[in-house]
């Protein structure tokens, strides 16, 4: 009985030399074994004792520069101290990340600032054009080719507003539509001598979604563009007073996304005018644009005239 | 025995490099070895001495390794440059050497063929098939 609770004794201490990496020794006899046994555990817990916080100060200082890469600061350096193991080497990837990550990251703000530059430059170049139309038209004295002139100067103005948007918004994609519409009536507005008829302006802007691409903001842009034109040149001809309605809200109806409705008390447009036919250009814009936008647009004449456009935000890559 | 240097070796501070009488340009990295572009830059010109402006493969013991930065993994990833060698063995053995290896297949792959081994024999061996006629 004696023996047998000793040989219990040894295979449990056997069991946990082993699980230490340590054999129970073979010389001397049982109690002088156990004494071995028991000094080599010892040895071993002093070990562990001793590389313990070592340890934890490598996992520590891994640990500090995985968060600081997270955080994209990439001057946070794991130490490699040169011994060769599994912390050696989880160090020594963690640096080789952080130099890929912080090479990817530059060369991400690089393209950042140069699609930046090119909206600048876009909206530069269509601001030149602007003026240039504008010089042309000071020397043309024919009222009907002056008017055209005009009009295509705030065509291109309206696009040049779109990439200054652009450039301005924080992800260089999108722009704020609600904030677009606001600066481009307010442009459109002071361009035409309206003094003579005081119109009440009403903007009625409710989208959850108020970021637009640039597929979709510049014929949408385009299309308030030459609503609000026709308004303002012959929605209140004769007239001291008017309303002017432009709303853009979400449409629930699938396929459409958005519905723009510019809507005026004005004189309304002559029945004899038929959209569809008509060789005037601004026209022509709106239906060949809401086209780009796969949408419909449908004409309200009398009282005054109720343009409603019903179109899809364009996805890139759909 | 493979691995030992013979007289007329290269050598600098991280890098001893020379022509194999098989044919492979070796390079050992040196203990505690820190590489950074100058000293790939440095590597690249001894082999180019021990090469005598023949192509060979090679093999590069990175056993003892202790860092290598961004430029000079780059550098010897042989991107826009005229390749010197014809392939690369790479020797790994410690678990830094093994995971700068696998770094470097990984993300900065090289233009010439690359492949990781444990042991010099096999390395050679696969080698050899790179070999110009």
């Amino acid at each position: 009985m004696k023996d047998e609770r000793w040989d219990d004794i040894m295979q449990s201490v056997t069991r946990l030399l082993k699980h230490k990496g340590a054999e129970l020794p073979t010389h001397g006899d049982p109690l002088n074994q156990l004494q071995q046994a028991l000094q080599v555990l010892e040895e071993k817990e002093a070990t562990v004792q001793t590389i313990l916080p070592s340890t934890n100060e490598r996992i520590n200082a891994i640990l500090n520069a995985i968060i600081a890469i997270a955080n994209l600061d990439y001057s946070a350096v794991a130490p490699v101290e040169g011994s060769g193991d599994i912390f050696d080497a989880l160090a020594g990837g963690i640096n080789m990340l952080s130099e890929e990550l912080q090479a990817s990251t530059v060369s991400l703000r690089e393209k950042e600032v140069l699609l930046k530059e090119v909206h600048h430059r876009v909206k530069n170049n269509l601001q030149v054009i602007s003026s240039l139309l504008s010089l042309q038209a000071s020397t043309i004295n024919d009222p009907l080719v002056l008017e055209k002139f005009i009009d295509s100067q705030k065509r291109v103005k309206s696009m040049a507003l779109v990439h200054e948007k652009l450039y301005e918004s924080g992800d260089l994609n999108t722009i704020d539509f609600k904030e677009y519409i606001e600066s481009l009536v307010e442009s459109l507005h002071a361009s035409f001598d309206v003094r003579s008829c005081s119109i009440e302006l009403v903007l009625a802007i409710n989208i959850n979604n108020r970021l637009f691409n640039i597929d979709t903001a510049i014929p949408c842009g385009l299309i308030i563009n030459e609503l609000l034109a026709n308004c303002f040149k012959y929605a209140f001809e004769g007239r001291t007073n008017g309303k002017l309605l432009l709303s853009l809200h979400q449409e629930v109806e699938d396929p459409y996304d958005y519905v723009l409705v510019v809507e005026d008390d004005g004189v309304g447009m002559p029945e004899h005018v038929d959209p569809h036919t008509t060789e005037t250009l601004g026209l022509q814009l709106i239906y060949s644009l809401a086209d780009q936008l796969d949408g419909v647009v449908e004409l309200h004449r009398q009282p005054g005239t109720r343009f409603t456009i019903k179109f899809q935000s364009i996805r890139k890559g759909g | 025995m493979l691995l030992t240097p013979p007289s007329k070796a290269l050598e600098n501070e991280v890098f001893t490099t020379w022509l194999h009488e098989s044919g492979v340009v070796i390079s050992v990295v040196k203990k505690e070895a820190v590489i950074d572009l100058e000293e790939a830059v440095a590597n690249t010109y001894m082999v180019l001495e021990v090469s005598e402006g023949v192509k060979h493969p090679m093999l590069v013991d990175t056993r003892d390794i202790k860092s290598i930065t961004k430029a000079a993994r780059d550098h010897f990833s042989m991107k826009g440059r005229d390749n010197k060698v014809l392939a690369i063995a790479l020797l790994v053995g410690s678990p830094l050497s093994r995971v700068i290896g696998n770094f470097f297949i990984g993300l900065n792959k090289s233009t010439v063929p690359v492949k990781l081994f444990n042991n010099a024999a096999p390395a050679m061996r696969w080698l050899n098939d790179f070999k110009e006629v």
